[in-house]
């Protein structure tokens, strides 16, 4: 029983991803994660210069979901590289994920980082951080714009990563996707925010965040449904994913291969494995032969 | 666990130095602690930061905290019956194997902190205790008269104020070979644990020592405290690693990162 995958022209052994901004920066956690049984790993979001990010508190758990405001710290295109080239000697499926203020410079990170990445996702969508290139994931023409100038820029496939909670998720998805991104990822973390009635402030030094974990699930899959509606590109399905039954949820809602973040803090990494043992289980269980035949199996009426 | 930052009243504070005081909170919820765990210290209007826990007794945890950034100067502005936030107990702490007899601990300046509360632990065990304790000077030396109760106490500070002067290291490696121990305790700064590392691994004595690196959000997820070449997290593998992880990690004592991950020599 195998549950490998592809996303296009991208083979994966397992549906499973890291998701961007989950221990990406240094490739010991990126090559660790890949080593612990993700089929992938996406990096944390570069940008040409380094970014501090905010300063704590940059977390508050909930308890059923986690905001964050990391703001989006990395030490800049340069350093990835060098991080990059260490991953990619360990044959590890690394996917590069970058942000940018403008067309101009998410073309400028795509053509320096095409060499050491098997493939890119554009982030359009961080709620932390104020920036025009990532509101750009809110407008469809501009998503198709900035998806298709980097396509032309880079060797390896595209994906986007587009926000929940936004008006039409289609509008969106089919915009990348005439952009030429070859899959999407739904969703990023929606926007959110946490006050502390003592001191009457926000907790969050950027005061919004991004809520991820178990509350977003059933955002973003909804999103995944909604979207594979009208799309021929795979989805990836990310947002609150703690066990097989979560991963399959997305999967029959129309997701081709899954992200994990939030539930690394509570389950480890060991979740990579677990999730995929559960899947191989049910496909044995069902006589299914591959992932594929589920693919958005709950539309079927 | 407290997941979330909750305020807790200070009950009471204990000045040690100029620099550094103890908090001591009152609990509201059951937890467990071990020590050489952290928690998240917070107060609005101050970044978020993780102090070790040097005192606790089921219904009141302390915090020592020194005055070294913005921070924690706040903190040392706060009287009884205010409050600091807290999320945690956080990390793996020390572990105690049931067959031991003899244990060195080794702190160096507010790394003496949590090695108190093991001490204590320890205390209870019918383990033999032999401290070695080192600071800048005799005013900021933590804890010493503490550690006499629990056994021989051996003291270094840099200008010679209070006992050797030199480094605790080197103070150590004086009684090496003529101490024999266990197991060593170990928490200070990292020219203090790289020292320890060698001392340990070309004496075959047994270590664990817990390490620091910037931590924020505390449950390992954002890598800010990741370390080469293994990607095991300060904040959930730590922040206490023994001796057969701490000689793979290979930037101790040669670089840290910064807020945005980059590599910072030491």
């Amino acid at each position: 029983m195998s549950i490998n995958i592809s996303l296009g022209t991208l083979a994966l052994r397992n549906p499973t991803i890291l998701a961007s901004g989950v221990l990406g920066t240094t490739a010991s956690s990126l090559i660790r994660v890949y080593k612990s049984g993700a089929g992938a790993v996406v990096s944390k979001s570069i940008s040409i210069k380094p970014n501090e990010g905010y300063k704590t508190p940059v977390i508050v758990d909930l308890g059923y979901g986690y905001i964050n405001s990391m703001g989006l710290p990395n030490p800049g295109l340069d350093e990835m590289i060098a991080e990059f080239k260490i991953v990619k000697s360990r044959k590890v499926k690394l996917f590069g994920s970058i942000f940018a203020s403008d067309i101009d410079e998410f073309k400028y990170l795509a053509s320096k980082l095409t060499d050491y990445v098997d493939a890119l996702e554009l982030n359009l969508s961080c709620p932390t951080k104020i920036d025009v290139g990532l509101e750009m994931g809110k407008i469809p023409w501009m998503v198709e714009e900035v998806t298709r100038e980097v396509c032309n820029t880079s060797k390896v496939p595209i994906i986007v990563k587009l926000p929940p909670l936004v008006t039409l998720i289609n509008d969106l998805a089919l915009a990348a996707e005439d952009g030429g991104a070859s899959a999407v990822t739904l969703t990023n973390t929606a926007k959110a925010m946490k006050i502390d009635v003592f001191s009457k402030k926000p907790i969050l030094q950027g005061v919004y965040g991004g809520l991820s974990g178990k509350a977003l699930k059933p955002i973003s899959l909804a999103c995944v449904f909604e979207a594979y509606k009208v799309l021929s590109i795979p989805i990836i399905g990310c947002g609150g994913i703690y066990s097989w039954e979560d991963a399959l949820e997305y999967i029959l809602a129309g997701a081709k291969a899954i992200q994990i973040g939030s539930a690394i803090a509570t389950e480890g990494l060991g979740i990579f494995k677990k999730i995929c043992f559960g899947i191989k289980k049910y496909l044995k269980e069902n006589s299914i032969n591959k992932i594929d035949d589920l693919v958005g199996i709950a539309h079927r009426r | 666990m407290m997941i979330s930052q909750k305020p807790l009243e200070i009950i009471n504070i204990t000045t040690h130095s100029n620099r550094i005081k103890t908090f001591y909170l009152k609990l509201k919820d059951k937890i467990k602690v071990i020590p050489g765990q952290f928690m998240m210290v917070w107060i609005p209007d101050a970044e978020e930061i993780p102090i070790s826990i040097s005192y606790f007794n089921g219904s009141t945890i302390g915090l020592t905290i020194a005055a070294v950034g913005e921070t924690t100067r706040k903190i040392h502005e706060l009287k009884i019956h205010d409050h600091l936030y807290v999320r945690g107990p956080y990390g793996n702490g020390f572990k105690i194997p049931k067959d031991i007899s003899k244990i060195w601990i080794i702190g160096g300046g507010y790394g003496i902190a949590p090695l108190l509360f093991l001490a204590r632990k320890v205390s209870n065990m019918n383990i033999n205790i032999t401290s070695f304790l080192g600071a800048r000077n005799k005013d900021e030396l933590l804890f010493y008269n503490q550690f006499k109760l629990f056994g021989s106490v051996f003291v270094s500070t840099d200008d010679g104020s209070e006992g050797f002067r030199g480094d605790v290291a080197t103070l150590v490696e004086k009684y090496v070979n003529s101490l024999k121990a266990d197991l060593i305790y170990a928490c200070g700064p990292e020219v203090l644990i790289t020292k320890l590392i060698k001392l340990a691994y070309s004496h075959n004595l047994n270590l664990q020592a817990s390490l620091e690196r910037l931590i924020k959000c505390g449950i390992g997820l954002c890598g800010s405290c990741c370390l080469d070449p293994l990607g095991l997290r300060v904040c959930k593998d730590g922040p206490v690693f023994p001796l057969k992880i701490l000689i793979k990690i290979n930037e101790i004592g040669s670089y840290h990162r910064s807020s945005s991950g980059m590599k910072v020599k030491f």
